[in-house]
This record gives structure tokens, C-alpha cells and sequence, in this order.
């Protein structure tokens, strides 16, 4: 049975990843779950100097899902180096590290210095964080996300995968911008702005406020799942580059969901949370899915969706 | 740190919104540690997704009890559960209340649910600190709110009660007992001329430990006590989580920065016990 998939210039062995920020930089679930069995860990957002994050409270759970807002709260890239990405590449566990700047010149400073580094298998450029101020600016405008894209794709020889926001009218055209300006592979989708109100206690002088510090923030887990999927449709439709699928995964059926559409692989967010062993329940079960349907190669199931009634067929 | 189904052992209605339950788990009740608290989640979740960490209230053999109130959709599911019925939980977690200090008085100062973690601290304490006094300054908003008394009797520990509308004990916040117990432990230290011959080169104050939990007014003003009497103290912190291992980064809690500034340092991983030097309040 044949898992490997290829996101883009580099193959994993399965087609199971860890979503940014939700699996830390590997090593915190390691005691909870067998981090070798994955296809690659994505690392929480990596800056150029270390980050504080946001005030709290940063998170909330909410229906089917939970807001974040923690800002990028990250070692920063030179800690990062010595003392995260070592623990990862002894275990053998490829490692696709998000990057994350402010502007153009941090993005190509934080690749630049990971370039070269022994155990990093990509990077994942984060254009769509909704949590820090300028965050989204190169995730919802194509032109200066083809921009951002051509400037790292120069700096590096590594891989590049471009991680999308879902908060843009045409995420079909942020698509093609970013593979217009050299990224290997897009994932998507990163979370949708949303917020939560506290209503208070309005007769003792507590009025409706917000639960985030940050008022805002990103909405993850199974409540966005149907929206993932659409884009991941729409985008596998519209480029050639894999396409990595994010939002919602807890179970191998979603992950088999988002690879049928066309996601040559998937990343697993919010469930590691409440379920440290999502991520090797979903190898198992994909596993399990190809042994059930006498499916020898997952690269074959990939894409396999179709509209019966209007005669559709990907590729 | 164990990750487990579990069964349900005990689960009752103590006062108000509070309650007890037990689970049955000996991997966790082995490694437990005072101040400590586990991740907890119904086997088949209603309404909600993530675990809630709740503190390790006692440990009596292969059972694991905590203290909660039911204060939302996971609590409230909780508080339906009967003997049997299963958790998937994962433990213990995080930082424990320091045992091995000099304290001839410990002084456990609890708000409301505050008072969970301290059960199980108080009998701790008896056995690595013997020779030392443990006593409770629990505090809640009235008399039919008080959880937990009994079972200090039972541990054969002092508690002492506060209530804001003085139904219980004192009329007023506990933080205010606290100041009490502490003036009254210098002045029983000055009687006996010190604590005795080998405390000779310590000051009274470096003889008493404070270890408090509960709402964030409370450990602020516990905080100042325990800086104007330079007395060691841990507070237990509480913040929404979503992990409970380090790697969400949605329990942040402002503490004082090697430099002097702030950091933002995670309740889960780097707390939830911490020394009230270290924490920075609003």
C-alpha cells in the first residue's frame, strides 16, 4: 500500500500533517502521540526576533469549533534553529516550518536563515494570519501576495508552500497569484475572522463585551470544515501545484473528504487538541479506507470526486 | 503523563454550582502531584469539543477526585455523569505546589472553587511536613455555598471561613483572614522570642507559606500580602485552555521578564502554580 504523496518539490510518507500552531514545535504532544508517524509536522509561525503574543483571554471554544488570538507567539528564528528543529530532525519527523513577517524583507529573512538548515523539509508561508496587525494584507491581495512569494521563492532553494486565507472573495485568485509568483504548493484554508460576545451582567453596569482581548479572532475545527472543503475544491480546480487541505479534519473520513476533492495532503489542527492521537487515528484509518477499497496507491484516490449529474471530472 | 478512558467512580452534588467526582485511573493517582491538574473530556462529548483542565482535588488509592462548579456546556454535561460512565483524560499536567519549604505554618487561602486543589495539598503537606501547621482560609459569597469543610475535618486541618455577606465566619474576604492569620503568627513567634533556637537567623515571616487559588482580585491582593511580609507564596492560576501541553499558547499569563519587562508565560506548561513574586497583575 503506497501512502507517499508530493506537496510540491519534496514527498512525505503519508499524507497527514500537523496544521500551524496547534502541535507547538513537535515535541509538546510527544508524550501523547507518536510524532514518527506523521507525514510532517508544521511548526508553530516562526519570526525573524522572538514574539510575546497577545493578552489574554486568547482563545475560547464555540460551537463545533473555538477563536484564537495569540498573536504569533514564537521563539524566534535563531531559537528555533538551536533548540526546537534538532528534537525533530533526531526523531526522523519532516518538518515543514511556517514562516511569518511583517513585511516582504522579514519573510525572505527568516527563509534565508532556515535555508541550509539540516531537518527542514519546506516552509509554509503564512500570508493569512488574521491575528497580527498586516497579517492578512498579503493573503487578500493577490498582486502583493505574488510579490511576497516571488521575493522568498528567490531567496530559497527549499520547497514553498503558500497557506491561504479563506477571508478573501476569490480564493481561486490568491491562488494563482501565489503560484504565479513560484510556490510549490498552496494549503488552505487558514481560519475565518470571527468573535464572541460575553453578554455580561447589564443590570449591575456589565455591559456586552467581547471574550477575546484581541476581540477578534480566527475561527478553527469542525465548523469550518464545509467551508474548507468548497475552497480546496475550487482551488484544486483551479492550479496545477498540490494543494494541501486545512480546516476541520478530526477523523480519516474528513481528511478522505478533503484528498477526494483533490488535497494531495491534509493538515490536522483543532483535533490534536481534543484528541492528542487525532493525527495517527487519521493515518490508520486512511489506512484502513485504501485496505477496505483495493486502493494501492493514495495518489489514485486523490481527485477522485465527481459531479455525477453535470459529468465533472478533475484532470 | 497518562492519557486514559476512565471510569466515573463517584460524582455528587456538593453546595451550589459545586460538585465532586472521582475517576478511577491509577497511572495518574501515582504520579500525582498537589497543585497539578488533569485534562478532562467525556468519553462521547455533548455540545463541546475541547477538554477542561480541572485541578487534582484528592488521591485515596487508584482514584483520582476533583472539585468543579458547573459554570458552562462542558461542566454542565459533566455534572449529568453517573458512576460508570466514561472520561478520556490525560495527566497529571503542569507545575505542583512546592512541599519541601521551612514553613512551620502553611496557610492555604482558597476563593469559591479556589478550594479544589487543597484537599489534596493539606494531606501532602502532613506527610512531608509532619511537624508543620496547615491551616484553611477558605472564602465563598455565603453560608450555603461552603464545600469542602467536613472533608478538612476528616484530614484533621483547620478551616477557617469567610463570607461576603457574613452568613459564615468573617463577614468579609478571606484575603482579610489571611492578614488576621499572619499578624497572629508574628505575634505568637514574638511571644516565643522566634521559632525557636535553630530559626534563630530567620524572620518570622520566612517560617510561613501561603499557597492560595481562586479569583484573580483575590490572588492579586494575596500577592501584595505576601510581598509586604516578604512571605513565600504559590498561587494556582486559572486560564481558558484549549491543549493543557504547551503547544496552543491560548493559556498566556503576564509574568515579571528576566529584564524586567513582562512575558507571556503559559498557565499549562509554566504554571498553573506559580511563586506571586513572578506573576504580573493587571
Amino acid at each position: 500500500m503506497k501512502m507517499a504523496v508530493d506537496i510540491g518539490g519534496v514527498t512525505i510518507k503519508n499524507p497527514v500533517m500537523t496544521a500551524s500552531g496547534t502541535f507547538g514545535y513537535g515535541q509538546e504532544y510527544a508524550e501523547l502521540c507518536d510524532i514518527t508517524r506523521l507525514g510532517a509536522v508544521v511548526t508553530k509561525g516562526i519570526t525573524l526576533e522572538p514574539a510575546g503574543g497577545n493578552p489574554p483571554p486568547r482563545g475560547c471554544e464555540t460551537a463545533a469549533g473555538m477563536l484564537n488570538a495569540i498573536g504569533l507567539q514564537n521563539v524566534g528564528v535563531e531559537a528555533f534553529i538551536d533548540k526546537k528543529l534538532p528534537v525533530l530532525r533526531e526523531r526522523g519527523v519532516a518538518c515543514v516550518v511556517n514562516v511569518q513577517g511583517s513585511t516582504i524583507d522579514e519573510f525572505v529573512a527568516v527563509a534565508k536563515r532556515l535555508t541550509g538548515c539540516d531537518g527542514v523539509t519546506a516552509l509554509e508561508l503564512n500570508v493569512s494570519c488574521p491575528n497580527k496587525a498586516g497579517g492578512l494584507a498579503f493573503g487578500t491581495d493577490p498582486k502583493a501576495l505574488r510579490e511576497l512569494v516571488a521575493a522568498v521563492r528567490a531567496a530559497t532553494t527549499l520547497p514553498l508552500m503558500t497557506k491561504l486565507s479563506p477571508n478573501v472573495g476569490d480564493v481561486a485568485e490568491c491562488a494563482r497569484a501565489a503560484v504565479d509568483g513560484g510556490t510549490d504548493s498552496l494549503s488552505l484554508i487558514n481560519t475565518l475572522i470571527g468573535m464572541a460576545v460575553e453578554l455580561g451582567d447589564p443590570s449591575r453596569g456589565v455591559t456586552p463585551h467581547p471574550v477575546l482581548r484581541n476581540v477578534t479572532g480566527g475561527l478553527s475545527g469542525p465548523a469550518i470544515k464545509p467551508v474548507a472543503l468548497r475552497m480546496v475544491w475550487e482551488v484544486a480546480n483551479a492550479v496545477q501545484v498540490p494543494v494541501i487541505g486545512i480546516g476541520g479534519i478530526a477523523t480519516a473520513t474528513d481528511a478522505l473528504e478533503f484528498l477526494a476533492v483533490g488535497a494531495s495532503a491534509v493538515q490536522v489542527g483543532t483535533a490534536n487538541f481534543y484528541n492528542p492521537r487525532a493525527c495517527e487515528e487519521i493515518v490508520d484509518g486512511i489506512a484502513a479506507f485504501m485496505a477496505e477499497h483495493a486502493i494501492a496507491d493514495i495518489n489514485d484516490f486523490i481527485g477522485s470526486f465527481e459531479i455525477p449529474w453535470r459529468g465533472e471530472r478533475r484532470s | 503523563m497518562i492519557q486514559k478512558r476512565v471510569p466515573i467512580v463517584f460524582n455528587h452534588h456538593l453546595a451550589g454550582a459545586s460538585h465532586a467526582l472521582g475517576f478511577q485511573c491509577a497511572e495518574i493517582a501515582r504520579e500525582a502531584r498537589p497543585g497539578a491538574f488533569v485534562m478532562m473530556r467525556e468519553a462521547h462529548p455533548r455540545g463541546y469539543l475541547l477538554a477542561r483542565p480541572f485541578s487534582i482535588g484528592s488521591v485515596d488509592d487508584d482514584t483520582v477526585g476533583i472539585f468543579y462548579d458547573t459554570v458552562g456546556t462542558a461542566t454542565g454535561a459533566f455534572a449529568e455523569l453517573d458512576q460508570g460512565d466514561e472520561l478520556d483524560v490525560f495527566g497529571p499536567l503542569g507545575t505542583s505546589f512546592t512541599l519541601e519549604t521551612w514553613a512551620q505554618v502553611n496557610i492555604l487561602v482558597a476563593g469559591g472553587i479556589g478550594i479544589a486543589p487543597f484537599p489534596f495539598l493539606a494531606v501532602e503537606l502532613a506527610k512531608h511536613r509532619p511537624q508543620a501547621r496547615t491551616v484553611v482560609l477558605a472564602g465563598f459569597r455565603s453560608a450555603e455555598l461552603v464545600v469542602l469543610e467536613d472533608l478538612f475535618g476528616e484530614i484533621g486541618v483547620e478551616c477557617k471561613l469567610a463570607t461576603d455577606d457574613g452568613s459564615r465566619g468573617h463577614h468579609g474576604v478571606v484575603t482579610e483572614l489571611l492578614e488576621r492569620e499572619l499578624g497572629d503568627v508574628a505575634a505568637r513567634a514574638d511571644e516565643a522570642g522566634g521559632f525557636g533556637p535553630s530559626d534563630a537567623s530567620r524572620r518570622p515571616t520566612q517560617s510561613v507559606a501561603v499557597y492560595a487559588c481562586g479569583p484573580e482580585p483575590m490572588l492579586k491582593r494575596v500577592a501584595a500580602i505576601a510581598a509586604e511580609r516578604d512571605v513565600f507564596c504559590e498561587l494556582s492560576l486559572e486560564q481558558r485552555m484549549a491543549c493543557g501541553v504547551g503547544a496552543c499558547l491560548v493559556c498566556a499569563c503576564a509574568t515579571k521578564a528576566p529584564d524586567g519587562g513582562t512575558e507571556y508565560k503559559m498557565v499549562c506548561k509554566d504554571g498553573p502554580v506559580l511563586n506571586a513574586r513572578d506573576v504580573v497583575f493587571e
